[in-house]
């Protein structure tokens, strides 16, 4: 009797453990198209060969009712923890799909989540960050996401406080509250904050970008852009320029929003300033139409007027307010962190607080209202209704401050963009000059040729300058590029770099600017005196005609430096006298067709 | 002036610099103890059983917050208090020895909190070794406790200690900080994966330089360009983010980032001191000896 005893006993063990998957901490994530593609994240903690099962039938647990199947697209080892994602591509836009991840120990529960539209369709977004440390309210708010039932949430980094593999097993324990009663999961776009790493995010959300920065367009390819940026590293540099570049190439897309961790201007007086982030971004978002921007780290709440930037890196006079134009801020990060005081308003503040809250986004195809909800009470709020996203359900605690509690936000009026081309002999322009200075003919002076000759061995180099003063002053410059007729092809790039003093086109040499001025240094070269030293784009090309560079961020400063001050115009050289060997050649404005001169496009608002 | 008179000068200033620098960082900003006090994986007990309070309610609550920026503010008085000991420092004052062996507690403390701040890098406290263990040495050299070898030993090791730090930061085995790279770019006008190479030969060299402060043929080589390369990493941040359009701004944030680096070239540079007397004598230390109390300068106190 006994012994039969201990085998049901050991069967029924054995048919339990037979039940239950080896996956948990379920996450979703979006690398691609939100409206075709969806990553399902996990933990694995044994079991093997885990799949994902899905479709737009709900067939509860039953794996293997579901149409479709994917196993495991990408594994990782981050925080203590195996993390499996299955990449799931092909969807159908603005559907629901049902899924169980299966693996050899057993089923999960079945989960379901709604593709994002492809095409213009309200939806909502919750957005906010700052989880770390306050493990209660970051429950609440949690608790919160699954009653509001938002297309997906916006989280703006310090998920945890130490970035530790206890805490961050607590995050996600935490995280599947988030799972609203009836299954359905929300995908987060996940921004690095402070106390997080580029590498251990990467690995548990299947961030498509290694340096967590990236954008996601939602809604189609001109409806909604989310631009995630990452405070962390340099703002400028690389990350800056492409965000400009992004916001360029999708300057037709009705709402921008933008998430990063720390905000320009704290509004704790305690915080340190991030004007680098400031120079690097605001100005961009700005030019570009950005409607919203979401920031964190301060551990206190903030909504500011529409803002554009004035160029000042004081705090108090960073920014003025615009309407019609300016992007909203808000901030900074209550989604469970211990609380500071919000005590450095500043002129161009709407309202400030200090308490557990999130961002409620309303995104319609006519404007974006934007609510902070505290997620004190959220055990006893009810839940919004999917056929109706934007009906706030009972009991939630939108926060009243004194100047509303919704923003609403149109969408962005931008100025029209004016281009203008500068090119000898093109529409009466005559504004141009340019030479090439070779170290092996050092006093011979090369105004009138045809060619421009580039070369790191021996060191030549091509100055020129084109005269800008029918930009109006005022104008803002958003992109610059350089079209030369490339007559010898180099593979390795020439640099651009701005004079700092004036030079003669009809005698300049190696040796000297102008008659009689000698250069600091032969070819140009003396930083300090002769040209500047930052790099404003780079040609090289390895076929022959008329071939175009893009100026990076450093040199639209510049030409919007030169456009500000004439008097600073004073050109550029292109050269690279340290690492190139091969020759670029290039046809100057003394060529015979005009079209192949030298042309500098200059695009401005 | 004698050599010795030199280090403890060094040493002096340095701490001054040092000192005036983290008390403006906790008068006007902030210093990272929330890093402890608000950990709940640490605290949450503590707080429960002393103050009787859910975490809940202390990591939310007004008067918490504002008891936590005071205490920060009365920490900075008390650096305050501890610059004008380094600055009247002598061996017949020995009130200042005391206050700088507490300076030196609680930079140690600070130390330990950015550790625990920045993710439990232990590289992290590493870098601080010049700035906490400057007061102590300022106040043995002071007494006459240690020799000039043994001083010198001892700041090897405080100077190897924070050059490995920030190494381990600039070669990139701690993820290199944002601001350094823009600061990089800023001055030099590299692109930011150019400025990234910079920073890892750079952090190379930490290293290079940490382990030739041990080895006596190159030692004071390696001191000379500790003192040098410290200098220009304190200095640096004054010159890359101090603006003239927002000078008040700016400066208030910045230039005490530069005071609290100036050990960071002070001390090396005390070791250098200290190598050329010895190599000038060939033999350990022999001119370098503490002042006597009778022939220690009097400096005026810091008003």
């Amino acid at each position: 009797m006994k012994k039969f005893i201990l085998l049901l006993a050991l069967c029924a063990g054995a048919s339990g453990s037979a039940l239950q998957a080896a996956t948990d901490y379920y996450r979703l994530s979006w690398r691609a198209d939100p409206a075709t593609t969806m990553v399902v994240g996990w933990r694995q903690s044994g079991g093997t060969n885990a799949t994902v099962h899905y479709g737009t039938t709900d067939h509860g647990t039953n794996y293997a009712s579901y149409p479709n199947s994917l196993g495991v697209s990408r594994t990782t080892t981050a925080k203590g923890m195996t993390h499996q994602f299955s990449r799931l591509t092909g969807l159908q836009p603005d559907t629901p799909y049902y899924f169980v991840v299966r693996d050899s120990q057993g089923t999960s529960a079945r989960m379901w989540f709604r593709t994002a539209p492809s095409t213009a369709k309200d939806f909502a977004i919750v957005a906010g960050g700052d989880s770390r440390n306050n493990r209660t309210p970051r429950q609440n708010a949690n608790r919160l996401v699954s009653k509001l039932r938002p297309l997906f949430v916006m989280f703006g980094g310090d998920y945890t406080d130490k970035n530790t593999d206890v805490e961050w097993n607590d995050w996600f324990a935490d995280w599947q509250l988030t799972k609203s009663t009836d299954g359905r999961m929300y995908p987060v776009i996940a921004t690095r904050g402070n106390h997080d790493d580029n590498l251990s995010l990467v690995d548990m959300f299947d961030i498509p970008s290694s340096n967590v920065y990236y954008a996601l367009s939602v809604g189609g390819s001109s409806y909604m852009r989310v631009y995630t940026l990452n405070s962390e590293i340099t703002p400028g540099g690389t990350q800056g320029d492409w965000l400009v570049n992004d916001l360029a190439a999708n300057a037709g897309v009705k709402w921008k929003l933008a998430q990063f961790h720390k905000p320009f201007f704290p509004h704790v007086a305690a915080k340190a300033e991030n004007d680098a982030m400031y120079s690097a971004w605001a100005q961009a978002f700005y030019d570009r139409g950005v409607a919203l921007v979401v920031d964190s780290d301060s551990h206190c709440v903030k909504h500011t007027w529409p803002l554009k930037p004035t160029g000042s890196t004081a705090p108090a006079s960073a920014f003025t307010r615009d309407d019609a134009r300016g992007a909203v801020y808000v901030g900074e990060g209550t989604w469970g962190a211990p609380l500071r005081p919000a005590d450095d308003a500043k002129s161009y503040t709407r309202d400030a607080g200090s308490f557990n809250a999130f961002h409620w986004i309303q995104v319609r195809s006519d404007r974006l209202e934007v609510r902070t909800v505290n997620v004190d009470n959220a055990t006893s709020v009810g839940t919004v209704s999917d056929s109706a996203p934007f009906t706030a359900p009972s009991g939630l605690n939108v926060w009243s401050p004194a100047n509303g509690s919704v923003i609403t936000i149109t969408p962005r009026t931008t100025v029209a963009s004016t281009t203008v081309s500068f090119q000898q002999g093109v529409n009466g322009y005559s504004g141009a000059a340019d030479t090439k200075i070779r170290s092996d003919a050092a006093t011979t002076n090369y105004g009138a040729d045809p060619v421009l000759e580039i070369d790191g061995s021996p060191d030549y180099a091509a100055l020129l300058r084109f005269d800008l003063s029918s930009i109006p002053a005022g104008k803002t410059i958003t992109s610059v590029s350089l079209s030369v007729n490339v007559t010898d092809v180099s593979s390795q790039p020439y640099e651009i770099y701005a004079m700092r003093r004036s030079w003669s086109e009809s005698s300049a040499t190696w040796n000297q600017a102008s008659s009689g001025v000698a250069w600091s240094t032969v070819g140009a070269n003396n930083t300090s005196t002769d040209r500047e030293n930052t790099v404003l784009g780079a040609l090289s090309s390895s076929s022959t005609g008329v071939r175009t560079f893009t100026f990076n961020a450093s040199g639209v400063a510049k030409v919007q430096a030169w456009v500000n001050t004439p008097s600073s115009n004073h050109g550029f050289v292109i050269q690279d006298y340290v690492n190139n060997t091969d020759g670029l050649d290039i046809s100057s404005k003394e060529n015979g067709t005009a079209a192949n001169r030298p042309k500098l496009t200059v695009t401005y608002q | 002036m004698r050599e010795g008179g030199v280090v403890g000068e060094l040493l002096r200033w340095a701490c001054v610099a040092l000192f005036l620098g983290r008390a403006w960082q906790h008068l006007r900003w902030d210093a990272p103890y929330r890093a402890l006090l608000w950990s709940q994986e640490t605290m949450e007990g503590v707080i429960a059983v002393v103050v009787g309070m859910s975490w809940e309610t202390y990591a939310t609550s007004p008067e918490v917050a504002a008891a936590i920026a005071t205490g920060v503010q009365v920490i900075g008085l008390f650096f305050v208090l501890c610059a004008v000991a380094a600055g009247c420092c002598s061996p017949t004052r020995r009130w200042t020895h005391f206050v700088l062996a507490a300076g030196a507690l609680a930079l140690t403390f600070l130390a330990y909190v950015t550790y625990r701040d920045r993710l439990y890098r232990i590289g992290e406290f590493a870098e601080y070794a010049c700035q906490f263990t400057l007061p102590l040495l300022l106040v043995l050299w002071t007494r006459g406790a240690v020799s000039g070898a043994l001083l010198g030993n001892l700041l090897r090791v405080a100077i190897a200690c924070t050059f490995v730090g920030h190494g381990l930061y600039a070669v990139g085995l701690y993820p290199t900080p944002g601001d350094w790279v823009t600061m990089t770019m800023g001055l030099t006008g590299l692109g930011d994966a150019a400025a990234m190479t910079f920073l890892r030969i750079a952090g190379v060299l930490d290293f290079v330089v940490a382990a030739a402060l041990f080895v006596g043929p190159v030692a004071r080589s390696a001191a000379l360009y500790a003192a040098v390369w410290g200098l220009l990493t304190a200095v640096a941040r004054v010159a890359a983010f101090v603006r003239w359009d927002s000078f008040a701004d700016t400066a208030s944030q910045w230039v005490f980032e530069t005071l609290v680096r100036l050990p960071h070239a002070a001390l090396p540079l005390a070791l250098f001191w200290l190598l050329r007397a010895r190599a000038a004598s060939a033999e350990p230390f022999p001119q370098v000896r503490t002042p006597s109390p009778s022939e220690f300068p009097q400096p005026k106190p810091i008003t």
